[in-house]
């Protein structure tokens, strides 16, 4: 076990996934990812996570489904969401559903950075 | 040798109908091996082609992603730009190679942002792209010209844009609507100016486009947009609203009251909408009176809906008294909705005792909090 | 003597009248195949090179998207209803609901869709626009996530009625009408919205959408992942019927604004249109097409410019039957389906009020879908007593029996090349080739099946009494162009009634 705080990307796009986890691993995390939500849910409950990173349209268990899951079940890891959508509705459902933060796509490395800081800190 | 003769004056010995018939078949036949081999040729090349765009993808996006999360300066790219251009480097798919890579970093940089953004535009640039997009432009057929302004302005080249401002008003529509809507996303909002003088409608979808892109700006006073209201071209001013509902043009609240007694109902639909956006209180008068004015029932809704999120007592009472009197189930129904919305459960469950059975549906249906 | 001259002459008048309407026909049927086969390749190109730089993105991502509503009518499906509705749950769109209608299932349908989905029963209440079977409660989930998901458990009344209970229930101004067991493609409401939304000139009321078949596909939680040819012959030739259906014909009449049918199976409507004119006829048997025109009626009559269009990319999929006797009964019903709505429209007929539907949709519907398998038929017979009596030059016939051969097989490759240059589906060499093989068996066992059961379906109408609409009433949901699983576990509402007479059949 290593002592790197550890994330987990959702999102069903491999570009994404790949450019994701290569910017995170990059900024000294352990990155591990997920192609949808039922996968995500697998390796959430094989071990913890100190963040998630979840897309939002995803085949069978979006992302919306996902965090209201995972919220239900007592993750106490916080959700970013980061997706294309970004209606108001969207926004409101995600936040209503228990997620922690919410980005839309095209969306900047650098800012992601930040916000998964703060939500590291906010967390402690 | 003599058997083809033979074959050749039994032919010749054939009345007429039956050598057409003969050689129409003949016809189908060939037709029908060409085309079978053309296809499976076809299918041959498109599966090398998908090879090919594997391989160039799982090589160079280790590259792009090096150039978008790094923090080197853009000098440093053009080591990035000269390995992708050996990458991609071929005697026979070099065009084909070139439009893989162009997908792949338009793909980055449709997810990216900020910083990463740029420096993928800088590398755009530097692989050459940019010019083969140009060249496209000025050179192809209306379909490359249309692809060739979506990713110039997609990859924000906004060196372009006099380049592009040229084709705003081209007689193809694909590469007109192209035109205006990258002119927007690289020039702002003064490449709107199209609109002073547009006669031929703008379809929603181009109107949704522009709507869209427009949002992406910072806040700003639109003067320009006091024209497009009063403009003759309905679907101008249809944009008009819509632009200045989603963009908080305050300034523009007494042209839209103006705009609530519109010809058209599709106008007057808009016009209600943006009072209630814009919190237009003091549009309230008006709404009453073409309440009473309209028959279309999706005017009437959409007044409701207005005189829910911006009255008081008084248009809580007049809702209540619409629920009570009212026989159209739309209208009913956006009555209660809007009380509702207004906070008023209360006045809600009083009117039941003096309700139709299907008014009674109806409130309880918006009382229902699981829905 | 002289009677057998007479005779003679008669026969040679008749043998003349018969070459003449053989070539004529022949000649007809070529030539109109090859006009659509080449407006629809110009237009899946020209629609391909738009695709290429559109960006659904604008649309997802719009405060101004349209709203919209998916009905899907469900009847017996608890194999399935899971995946599907979670499937339509998933679809990338920004503001739409689900309204799943379970139509009185016999099996546990209902009981799993509210197990999975956390439903519970509200008061709902419902604007009944349409007439239809009782409904005996709404649902909604009380898990959040699915909050644009409505499920309506009613009593057993068919497809249409379904479909009418859910144009009730649904709240928005476009409705997609589908089938349950479809697989849709995520993008497919983007997609069909756009002409919507693009038409600046006449009001769009309706637009259809290709049909694909996903027999042999991989389907994975409820999308197509991987595109296979069917592994039998009998779907590979429906796979072959369906490309030049939809890709060929219906892009063609999509283009000219002569489309007369929308496939139940997939179709975006304005509602307000929908409902002004009646919704579904729930007595009817082929209630797609009937609805389609009767839309078009209306909209003229009511002299609204209006158009209908179609999406040529490939949104839905669709399981076919594989057995022979299950197929030739849907065919049957489609031949049913297809005469009955001609003739409940037969004012259309050449009526120049009705423009391009009066004067060449319908009457090319009537020659090509109704009349054509009869003409082929009754030629075929014709023939056959014709040369045993002598009186025709057999090996001209035959000749022109390999012309149509000819034509056909080659027609049937330009498809797949079409095909193959515009959406590519079928990724394998080898599965080409299978579907070039059936290419080749395809005029001789298909077609003449095909022909076959659209004979019995004329004879079933007019001399079984199968006309006669009360009786064809509840056929469950057998659907035209929908998939065989369905027609296998077909089970009505009065299932005794009609197994007498599908068994009489």
């Amino acid at each position: 076990m290593s002592d790197k705080t550890k994330i987990l990307i959702v999102d069903d796009e491999p570009l994404i996934r790949d450019a994701l986890a290569f910017k995170l691993t990059k900024d000294g995390y352990e990155v591990e990812t997920a192609e949808d939500g039922e996968k995500a849910i697998q390796k959430i409950e094989a071990q913890e996570y100190a963040i998630i990173i979840s897309d939002i349209m995803m085949p069978f268990i979006s992302g919306f489904e996902l965090v209201k899951i995972l919220k239900e079940r007592g993750t106490d890891a916080p959700v970013l969401m980061l997706t294309s959508l970004n209606s108001e509705t969207a926004v409101l459902k995600a936040f209503d559903l228990g997620a922690d933060d919410f980005m839309t796509k095209p969306f900047s490395p650098n800012e992601l950075s930040v916000r998964i800081k703060k939500l590291l800190k906010s967390k402690k | 040798m003599s058997l083809l003769s033979e074959i050749y004056y039994f032919f010749l010995a054939q009345e007429t109908r039956f050598q057409v018939a003969i050689v129409l078949v003949l016809i189908m036949l060939v037709l029908a091996g060409v085309l079978a081999l053309i296809v499976l040729r076809e299918r041959t090349r498109k599966n090398r082609r998908e090879e090919r765009e594997q391989n160039i993808r799982r090589r160079v996006e280790p590259i792009l992603q090096e150039v978008a999360f790094s923090e080197q300066e853009s000098e440093e790219f053009k080591d990035a730009a000269q390995r992708i251009n050996k990458l991609i480097q071929s005697r026979y798919h070099r065009q084909s190679n070139k439009n893989i890579l162009n997908e792949l970093i338009l793909y980055y940089h449709r997810n990216l942002g900020g910083e990463a953004a740029k420096r993928l535009q800088e590398l755009y640039r530097q692989t050459g792209l940019k010019r083969t997009q140009l060249d496209h432009l000025k050179n192809g057929d209306w379909h490359f010209k249309a692809k060739a302004i979506s990713d110039l302005s997609n990859m924000r080249m906004a060196e372009t844009l006099y380049e592009i401002l040229a084709y705003t008003d081209d007689d193809n529509l694909n590469v007109r609507n192209e035109a205006q809507y990258a002119a927007v996303k690289l020039g702002g909002k003064k490449a709107l100016n199209f609109l002073d003088e547009l006669k031929s409608p703008l379809s929603d979808w181009q109107q949704i486009r522009l709507l869209d892109q427009s949002l992406r700006q910072d806040y700003q006073l639109i003067e320009e947009v006091d024209t497009w209201l009063k403009s003759e071209n309905e679907s101008v001013v249809k944009f008009a609203l819509r632009l200045v509902r989603n963009l908080n043009q305050y300034q523009e609240i007494d042209q839209i009251i103006k705009l609530l007694y519109h010809k058209s109902i599709g106008v007057q639909i808009q016009a209600v909408k943006t009072c209630e956006e814009l919190s237009a209180t003091k549009s309230l008068e008006n709404l009453h009176e073409i309440f009473e004015l309209t028959k279309n029932v999706k005017l009437k809704t959409q007044i409701l809906r207005a005189l829910g999120e911006l009255g008081g007592p008084k248009e809580a009472g007049f809702l209540r008294e619409v629920i009570i009197t009212e026989k159209h189930y739309d209208i009913s129904f956006e009555a209660a909705r809007s009380l509702k919305r207004m906070g008023r459960q209360d006045m809600l469950q009083a009117t039941n005792g003096n309700l139709t059975p299907q008014n009674q549906g109806i409130v309880k249906h918006i009382l229902d909090e699981r829905i | 003597m002289n009677e057998f001259d007479a005779t003679y002459s008669l026969v040679d008048i008749l043998v003349y009248i018969f070459y003449f309407i053989v070539y004529g026909y022949t000649i007809f049927v070529m030539t109109s195949y090859l006009v659509l086969g080449i407006i629809s390749t110009i237009q899946a190109r020209k629609y391909l090179k738009r695709n290429t730089y559109t960006d659904y993105l604008n649309i997802l991502q719009s405060p101004e998207a349209p709203t919209l509503s998916i009905l899907a009518p469900a009847f017996n499906e608890e194999n399935t209803i899971i995946d599907n509705v979670r499937s339509l749950l998933n679809i990338h769109y920004p503001n739409y609901e689900v309204v799943v209608v379970n139509d009185g299932s016999k099996d546990r349908t209902l009981v799993k869709l509210i197990e999975e989905y956390e439903l519970e029963a509200v008061d709902y209440s419902i604007n009944y626009n349409l007439k239809t079977s009782k409904i005996k409660a709404v649902y909604k989930s009380r898990n959040d996530s699915h909050s644009n998901l409505v499920v309506v458990d009613k009593e057993n009344g068919g497809k249409s009625d379904a479909l009418n209970a859910a144009l009730n229930v649904s709240s928005n101004d476009y409705t997609l009408n589908i089938d349950v067991d479809c697989v849709l493609e995520e993008d497919i409401l983007l997609k069909l919205m756009k002409p919507f939304l693009e038409e600046t000139d006449q009001q769009m009321i309706a637009s259809g959408g290709v049909v694909r078949i996903a027999n042999n596909c991989k389907v994975e939680k409820g999308r197509v992942t991987e595109v296979n040819v069917p592994n039998k012959l009998i779907s590979q030739f429906q796979t072959l019927e369906y490309l030049r259906s939809f890709l060929l014909a219906r892009v063609a009449w999509g283009n000219l604004d002569g489309l007369l049918l929308i496939s139940g199976a997939i179709g975006v409507f304005q509602k307000e249109i929908v409902i002004a004119c009646g919704g579904y006829d729930r007595d009817t048997i082929g209630e797609d097409m009937e609805l389609t025109v009767r839309m078009r009626r209306y909209a003229r009559e009511k002299n609204i410019d209006y158009t209908i269009g179609f999406v040529p990319d490939p949104l839905c999929w669709t399981e076919v039957p594989e057995s022979w006797s299950v197929l030739r009964r849907q065919r049957n019903r489609w031949a049913r389906g297809s005469i009955e709505t001609l003739l409940s429209h037969k004012r259309l007929f050449f009526n120049p009020f009705y423009g391009k539907i009066g004067l060449i949709s319908y009457p090319y519907w009537l020659l090509f879908e109704w009349l054509a398998p009869l003409i082929e038929f009754i030629g075929i017979a014709l023939l056959i007593i014709f040369s045993l009596l002598g009186v025709v030059n057999v090996s001209f016939f035959y000749l022109m029996l390999f012309l149509i051969y000819g034509f056909t097989v080659a027609f049937t490759i330009a498809t797949l090349y079409i095909e193959e240059i515009t959406y590519f589906q079928y990724k394998k060499r080898r599965q080409l080739l299978k579907l070039l093989l059936a290419g080749l068996l395809e005029p001789i066992i298909y077609h003449p099946f095909m022909v076959f059961s659209a004979v019995t379906g004329n004879w079933d109408y007019f001399f079984e009494g199968k006309s006669n609409w009360g009786q064809m009433k509840r056929e469950g949901f057998s659907k035209p162009k929908g998939g065989g699983r369905k027609i296998t576990r077909e089970a009505p509402a009065q299932p005794i009634q009609r197994q007498r007479k599908l068994r009489s059949t």
